[in-house]
């Protein structure tokens, strides 16, 4: 079973959008794990390739199992990153989930910069300030 | 525990000894006491709290600030009276007569136990008896039926139902919405107590001696670092930040408590103006303290609004930002179609060719052969379920993303619209209270503008402890950040100390127990709090008259919101309410009996009591009681209801009858000169005459009396 890691450098961006919160109902994601879904996308969206990037393990770890459902997206990443279906082999494991965990890295640092860039201190509206600019040129008319 | 009888004597307008046997009957276990209002439904509550706790709410009312100052329990000087001519007359008081006691029979883990308490009238300081004036007995029965005399009679009955946990189970009507309101004792108090119940506290205890042993720990550890030479400038600003952490962790403990304590104080004063003054202060007072509750029912859906907004990132964020994806991996979904990806040899039809040794061209494969290796061979690149199965699951990915971002940005701008209704409401209530404030003070009473002077104050109070909260915890944070750079540097120095490793293992042990124990209780927490509401949504949706279902927070809040949604819901109505907050206690009451027998390391068993309930119907319309009538015996397992005669209906017979074990109704006996209103109380065909003229030395105030 794979398991991945933020980056050390990461740590504390975990613990603000993360279980770290303790007050649920600030909390923005309701696990770590849906934090690293949500940061490899926005890391792919802003990078072709997640070749280069290096993880200092901290102790924020998660278990391929936790990610439930969830592991669709771990596939998808790893199958456009390869781009050949041999990558899905079992046993490949470690190779499949790395592009998660680097995607999550550099999506990591992209909000870090949302954050330093906005002068909005809610996170959340800085988020979804984000999500929106994305959004928009997706829009379909009905 | 469950009651078996309670006998009074001389207690309040029930004169001389009365008693109701509690139905303890499997399948018919409710007690049904019908009583018109204002003829004691109350008054038995408390004669059992009172019994047991010493306590008797209700009373307050009765205490006059400057006239009479003691309430009257015994009503021995009414007692002592006589007809003379048709009209009543005082005769010399008997002592005897100003003499009163409770006593309970229950049961509790198998065994039968006698609690009485007595106390005379004369001793009546307040609402209370002069301390040291009322006498608790607590006896049990052993196996061969002779009673024992307990020792330390409260601390046993402490034991078996708290205090602070009996009002969840002995409700009268008005205290059903007060004790379910988490805001009214700044959270704690209501949330433990429910956790409580539930048996969950046991393992706070455990996480504070845990705490202890980590600080006690950590000082031990800290002067070893301080010790060593290559350590010490280290250990010093450990033991300075360690001490500076202790400091401001009181502060933070003294803080809440002020901030509890003054939050509970602008409660009482907000409750205060609205009953000081004349009619017309009264009326705006009370119209103060309704906006004000508003507003901050408002303040609570707008911060339900702020949520739902944040959830919309975990729902839709990744599915937006990875929306291109789909047009990424579509040639590769389309080589998948054409069997080219990876490509089109299966492993189970090449294993299939090598166990029978036969080659689709019809070859013979024998082992050891060139044909046999080769073909062998293409295991190596062929197709396999795996890859089937995770490239599947990785193109139906992309199906999440569809038609996302149009659906986010319509939930966005809904959840926006919300709120910023909820902020002009905010507003308006803001601009009423002021406004209300302003009439308030236009009347010129000094007692209401002091009132309402305070209460500024105290406003100002409680946000500043706020802010001195927030502020310590930000210090607080940035203290352990300190520490944990610190300790990271310390880390790379090699001591070779075993006794520094020694603690810090310790600590790490300790560290990961507490982990444990917080993990488990939440996740248990959660698991109670999804069953409860799963109780509660399945009364709701079966009785509820609109589309609000109920859910229960964090804090145990039971919250009236939109079915389907988290969104606090508004202008339920007070009946939808009250139905919704019974729903609570009953599915809080049947859940602990649940975990009654729970042996779990981190909690300790669920209490079971029985559940005694003066019912607040006078909110709730004929359907809304009918139902509460349909669940609360389905959902408890020993029920005491006390039900007011103007509120009950033949028909309420249908959903009631057949639990009812044990039934009475009061009768009451006018006084000459009294108003006989000749209410009958209709149930099964009978009629009861509930008001009699019959009274005399041996018919006082109110009889209970036993419908068979």
């Amino acid at each position: 079973m794979a398991i991945v890691y933020f980056d050390k450098e990461h740590v504390k961006i975990v613990d603000m959008f993360g279980d770290g919160e303790n007050d649920s109902s600030k909390r923005i994601f309701s696990s770590n794990y849906e934090f690293m879904i949500f940061a490899a996308m926005v890391g792919r969206s802003t990078h072709d390739s997640c070749d280069n990037v290096q993880i200092s393990k901290s102790s924020k770890m998660i278990k391929e199992g936790t990610f439930g459902d969830k592991q669709n997206i771990a596939y998808l990443l790893a199958l456009d990153g390869a781009k050949n279906g041999e990558i899905m082999r079992a046993g490949n494991e470690n190779e499949i989930w790395k592009y998660l965990e680097s995607y999550a890295y550099l999506g990591c640092e992209e909000i870090k910069k949302w954050i330093a860039d906005s002068p909005i201190e809610d996170l959340h509206e800085v988020v979804l300030n984000k999500i929106m600019e994305a959004a928009i040129p997706l829009i379909k008319d009905n | 525990m469950n009651l078996i009888k309670l006998t009074t004597m001389n207690w309040r307008n029930f004169y001389g000894e009365h008693e109701i046997v509690f139905s303890n009957e499997e399948n018919k276990h409710v007690t049904l006491i019908h009583g018109q209002n204002g003829t004691g439904k109350t008054t038995m509550i408390n004669a059992i709290k009172w019994c047991l706790y010493r306590t008797t709410p209700d009373f307050d009312d009765e205490i006059k600030i400057d006239g009479i100052d003691n309430v009257e329990i015994a009503h021995w000087d009414t007692w002592n009276s006589k007809i003379e001519n048709g009209k009543v007359v005082k005769t010399t008081p008997n002592d005897k007569d100003s003499l009163f006691k409770v006593e309970l029979k229950f049961e509790h883990d198998g065994i039968e136990y006698r609690a009485t308490r007595e106390a005379d009238q004369k001793d009546m300081r307040g609402k209370s008896i002069a301390p040291g004036k009322d006498d608790f007995t607590l006896f049990k029965k052993d196996k061969s039926n002779s009673e024992t005399l307990i020792e330390e009679p409260q601390s046993a009955i402490s034991r078996i139902l708290p205090a602070e946990l009996s009002d969840y189970f002995l409700f009268s009507g008005e205290t059903v919405g007060k004790i379910l309101d988490s805001s009214a004792d700044g959270g704690n108090g209501y949330k433990n107590a429910v956790r409580d119940i539930l048996g969950f506290t046991l393992s706070d205890v455990a996480l504070k001696d845990l705490d202890q042993l980590l600080i006690k720990n950590t000082r031990k550890k800290n002067s070893l670092i301080q010790a060593d030479k290559l350590t010490s400038t280290y250990g010093n600003k450990l033991i300075s930040l360690n001490e500076d952490k202790s400091y401001i962790n009181e502060q933070l403990v003294g803080f809440k408590e002020e901030s509890r304590i003054l939050d509970a104080s602008y409660e009482a004063i907000t409750k205060e103006i609205a009953e000081t003054g004349h009619e017309q202060e009264k009326k705006i007072g009370a119209e103060l303290k309704q906006k004000e509750d508003y507003k901050n029912k408002e303040i609570v859906r707008r911060i339900g609004f702020i949520k739902d907004k944040i959830d919309l990132i975990e729902e839709y964020g990744f599915t937006i930002f990875g929306a291109f994806l789909e047009k990424e991996v579509r040639p590769l979904k389309k080589a998948k179609f054409d069997g080219k990806l990876p490509n089109g040899v299966i492993d189970t039809f090449v294993t299939d060719l090598l166990e029978k040794h036969k080659c689709i061209c019809t070859r013979d494969l024998l082992e050891k052969t060139t044909e046999y290796d080769a073909v062998e061979a293409l295991l190596d690149t062929a197709n396999t379920s795996v890859i089937d199965n995770r490239l599947t699951k990785a193109f139906n990915a992309t199906a999440f993303f569809t038609g996302r971002a149009n659906k986010f940005i319509k939930a966005l701008e809904g959840v926006s619209n919300q709120l910023d209704k909820s902020d002009g409401l905010i507003s308006s209530y803001t601009n009423a209270c002021e406004d209300l404030e302003s009439a308030l003070k236009g009347f010129g009473n000094t007692n209401v503008a002091t009132l309402l002077s305070n209460k500024k104050t105290l406003w100002e109070s409680c946000n500043k402890k706020r802010e001195d909260i927030s502020l310590k915890t930000i210090i607080l944070n940035r203290n352990k950040i300190e520490i944990a750079k610190i300790e990271s540097e310390i880390q790379k120095i090699q001591t070779n100390n075993p006794e520094l490793e020694m603690r810090r293992d310790f600590e790490r042990v300790i560290n990961v127990t507490k982990k444990r124990l917080i993990f488990n209780q939440v996740k248990y927490e959660k698991s109670a709090r999804g069953q409860i509401t799963k109780t509660v949504h399945k009364n709701m949706l079966e009785y509820s008259h609109n589309e609000f279902t109920a859910n229960v927070d964090e804090n145990f809040n039971v919250n009236l919101t939109v079915s389907g949604t988290n969104t606090i819901a508004a202008g339920a109505g007070k009946g939808t309410e009250m139905l919704s907050k019974l729903s609570f206690i009953t599915a809080l009451i049947s859940f602990s009996k649940l975990r009654k027998n729970a042996e779990s390391a981190w909690a300790a068993p669920g209490t079971v009591a029985p559940f005694v309930i003066d019912a607040p119907f006078s909110e709730m319309d004929e359907d809304y009681q009918k139902s509460t009538l349909k669940f609360l015996p389905e959902q408890s397992h020993q029920l005491v209801i006390f039900l007011s005669n103007g509120q009950w209906r033949e028909h309420y017979e249908e959903v009631i009858g057949d639990y009812i074990g044990k039934r009475y109704y009061y009768k009451n006996h006018i006084k000459p000169g009294g108003n006989l209103t000749q209410s009958k109380l209709p149930i099964n065909g009978k009629e009861y005459k509930v008001e009699v003229d019959d009274w005399d030395k041996s018919h006082f105030g109110t009889t209970i009396v036993e419908i068979k």
